[in-house]
């Protein structure tokens, strides 16, 4: 799942920027939410500082891993793959 | 005559179990006739499944919120419940109910969010429980 916390001008993200992104990635068949109140950040261990930011969410809704800055996508599927394993 | 009692209540018992099975409901029985090869109303769900579960087998709406029943059983909502329909971009309605948040750090039950999607609608979070799943947080520009 995607979220957004900007939007396509730098402000809040909106409804209309989720749906900009997801046509823009290619219609994927997973979420692109905007987060415009920036609720992640404080329901997460993400900061905003930097981004791209990453978690790991279990099938109970715990947090695994979490991480900030680009290329870390297949260390969130080792992640996956590790605690589906335990 | 005090000791034959237990036993034949015992026997009774059984002898009842064995001709009427609790489990073996028959819409039949309740005065309603079905055929589990129709689905008269084409929601993919046929007949005989539809009176089980309480549905309209003449309706492909029951609840008349504007969704099919099959597809609303697929998607986890309630097919008898007006107020509660699949989100319009399709995802579940996984929540399973008994999630509880313990805070935001790494290790935590995250709390449930309710964040807009790109069909413009409120999804919960909890909504994805029962699957891992990759949050990607990015800006749009």
């Amino acid at each position: 799942m995607f979220a957004l916390f900007a939007g396509a001008s730098g402000g809040p993200a909106t409804a209309d920027d989720a749906e900009s992104y997801a046509a823009y990635i290619g219609n994927p068949n997973f979420p692109i939410f905007a987060d415009a109140n920036n609720v992640i950040v404080d329901a997460t261990p993400m900061t905003q500082e930097s981004y791209p930011e990453v978690c790991v969410i279990a099938p109970d809704m715990s947090l695994v891993q979490c991480y900030a800055g680009h290329g870390f996508v297949e260390a969130a599927l080792d992640d996956v793959k590790a605690h589906a394993s335990q | 005559m005090k000791t034959l009692t237990p036993m034949l209540t015992t026997i009774c018992a059984l002898l009842a179990f064995g001709c009427a099975p609790a489990d073996e409901k028959n819409p039949a029985d309740d005065g309603l006739s079905c055929d589990a090869s129709l689905d008269s109303d084409g929601d993919g769900i046929d007949d005989c499944s539809e009176l089980d579960l309480g549905l309209d087998p003449a309706s492909d709406d029951t609840d008349g919120d504007g969704m099919a029943d099959g597809a609303e059983i697929d998607c986890g909502s309630s097919p008898t419940d007006i107020d509660d329909t699949c989100y319009q971009c399709g995802w579940g309605r996984n929540d399973p109910g008994n999630i509880t948040p313990t805070g935001a750090a790494l290790g935590d039950v995250m709390e449930n969010l309710s964040l807009v999607d790109q069909c413009k609608e409120t999804i919960d979070t909890y909504d994805f429980a029962g699957e891992y799943h990759i949050l990607y947080m990015t800006a749009a520009f």
